[in-house]
């Protein structure tokens, strides 16, 4: 079985889209109430972090997405397997 | 106080006000007087006349960058004839269609491409004789200088522009455009008492068979020494200003791009530098800051901005001291000598509150009749009132703050975002040395901003700083939705302005490449 996508490396990537540490990423920030994000700044957001890990979401997983958790979630599921 | 309303008056007022050996512009290395500006003219005139050129008569006119490219246009409006100016590097076929087309009647050439224009023309069965400069008859008869009396609305040159829709239209300039042109350049020119001195100089990097001779013209009859040449390097443009140790330096933003490229130690040092002017394009905080490394001298600085409608420059963004050049080099003011006045109006035409954005409209002396011929975008033209397709809105100060192309703002989430004011917060970010912002359309969610940058090589900012900076400092809808880093920034022909349409097709290739979302 395939290791999980590294939290670390995500929240990496996360905090460079959000200009903020990376020890501020945790999973259970809301994109839109605590972030701020629109939807568009949402898509974008994951957009970031497919291109990162080079993941491909179905567009029916991105609308149920609410935090940075079920982001990293979404993206562990579908992520590339050995 | 009254402004002159042709550049027949212009001229004879600099004619009378500077003394004959005062140096009025230098071609290279070679200083030329107003008193031998006033022979030259008087002797085009004759030379012209001799051709059949008169009262009315369309002339076309290509040259390299000479002094005789300077004094055509105020011999043929003495002579009360109208000017089709073209630069000599438009392809041969082109330009001899194009006076062809304007009714032109004699066609003055010179330099390497002259042979290529008579064969164009002759190609063409055109009804105009094509005359090489050295070839124009030995001026004979009246060569007295006077000029015949033009109204103020009779054509001067006609001038070729983009227009507001993209697609190439030409206009024609009167005396009246072109004399209002020629002061708002003077007023722009003017940045401190210290430029009445008679050795104040700048140099140009400018071809000037184009419509923007009429700026060469308002500096150089206001007292501006230019400096140009034939050659439009950057390495000679340094050089020359070495030569004469101007305290000047005019060019478009891209050509300013050019020069601080160019390695420090294969140019000469000129110190004297204190001033820039610039136009045609967008001033960026980050290129004012790097010319101010450049040249430590750099106390002051002019951009105008004008249209092709609007007989080019008719306002100004002016920083007269160091302290000034920090402000943002997007706010204008009308030049007081112009007598335009603006409003910014809304979709339907209604005039917006201070402060909201809108399209800036201009009315006045500068503003042309209109497209010649029944050519698509005469709609911007109503009642004196041309639209320019800027966006803008009025400062608490009574500026006028400029937002941007009104085809390249960006509709994000139900609002309307600057591409210019995003940018300009981009490159205010540490190790950003260029960025260009523009909208791109995702077919769900909408219109997405995109920013391009070009890092500083020696320290590059990373995507963290950037949107820190931007997070920090914007409101949350104008925070770019992408940063694309770039080796640079793409750029259009001529005065080298930034390529929207390249980087709105880079951003939708990258958007569907990597769009990472499947539709199931």
């Amino acid at each position: 079985m395939s290791e999980s996508l590294d939290f670390g490396a995500f929240s990496r990537r996360v905090a460079e889209f959000l200009g903020k540490d990376p020890s501020a990423i945790t999973r259970p920030i809301h994109l839109y109430d605590d972030l701020g994000l629109d939807s568009l700044g949402m898509f974008s957001l994951g957009m970031y972090v497919i291109k990162c890990f080079g993941i491909t979401l179905p567009l029916s997983e991105v609308a149920t997405i609410a935090t940075l958790g079920d982001l990293y979630d979404a993206l562990d599921r579908h992520r590339p397997t050995a | 106080m009254t402004h002159p309303s042709t550049l027949n008056q212009h001229f004879a007022n600099a004619i009378e006000r500077f003394a004959p050996e005062r140096v009025a512009f230098a071609a290279d290395e070679t200083p030329v007087t107003f008193g031998d500006l006033s022979t030259l003219v008087r002797h085009l005139e004759s030379k012209l006349r001799s051709l059949g050129v008169g009262a009315g008569s369309v002339v076309g006119y290509s040259l390299p960058n000479c002094a005789e490219a300077i004094a055509f246009l105020p011999a043929l409006a003495h002579l009360g004839a109208c000017a089709v100016p073209l630069f000599p590097m438009i392809p041969a076929p082109a330009r001899a269609g194009i006076f062809a087309q304007l009714g032109c009647s004699v066609v003055v050439t010179a330099g390497p491409n002259s042979e290529a224009l008579s064969e164009a023309a002759e190609r063409m069965h055109a009804n105009y004789r094509v005359v090489d400069l050295a070839q124009l008859p030995d001026c004979t008869g009246d060569t007295n200088g006077s000029s015949i009396d033009v109204p103020p609305l009779q054509n001067l040159l006609v001038a070729a522009s983009s227009g507001t829709t993209g697609v190439p239209k030409s206009v024609w300039i009167s005396h009246q455009n072109a004399a209002a042109a020629v002061s708002a350049a003077g007023d722009m020119a003017q940045l401190g008492p210290w430029q009445t001195n008679a050795d104040y100089s700048s140099v140009i990097a400018f071809p000037l068979s184009t419509s923007s001779v009429l700026v060469v013209l308002g500096c150089i009859l206001r007292g501006v020494r230019l400096i140009f040449s034939r050659d439009l390097s950057p390495v000679r443009y340094l050089h020359l200003a070495a030569h004469w140790n101007v305290e000047s330096l005019s060019a478009p933003p891209s050509y300013f791009e050019n020069l601080l490229a160019l390695p420090t130690a294969i140019v000469p040092p000129t110190p004297r530098v204190r001033a820039v002017l610039t136009g045609m394009d967008f001033l960026s905080t980050s290129l004012l800051n790097r010319l101010k490394e450049r040249f430590p001298n750099l106390e002051c600085a002019a951009s105008g901005y004008g249209l092709v409608e609007t007989s080019t420059v008719f306002m100004t963004w002016k920083a007269h001291n160091r302290e000034q050049l920090k402000r943002p080099p997007n706010v204008f003011e009308l030049c007081p000598s112009v007598a335009n006045v603006t409003e910014i109006r809304d979709d339907l035409g209604q005039m917006v509150p201070d402060g909201d954005p809108g399209e800036l409209c201009v009315k006045g002396h500068s503003v042309v009749a209109g497209y010649l011929g029944a050519q698509a975008g005469q709609g911007a033209f109503n009642g004196g009132w041309f639209s320019t397709g800027d966006v803008a809105r009025v400062c608490s100060s009574g500026c006028i703050e400029l937002l941007g192309r009104q085809k390249y703002l960006i509709k994000r989430g139900g609002k309307s975002v600057s591409p210019l004011e995003v940018q300009a917060r981009v490159e205010s970010c540490a190790g950003v040395k260029a960025a260009a912002v523009v909208g791109v359309r995702q077919p769900l969610f909408g219109e997405m901003i995109w920013a391009f940058v070009v890092t500083d090589s020696a320290n590059p900012a990373s995507l963290t700083d950037i949107m820190r900076e931007c997070r920090t400092n914007l409101p949350s809808y104008m925070v770019p939705d992408r940063v694309h880093f770039i080796a640079e920034l793409p750029r259009g022909a001529g005065v080298g302005k930034i390529d929207r349409e390249a980087l709105i097709r880079l951003a939708q290739a990258d958007l569907e490449q990597h769009e990472g979302v499947s539709r199931e």
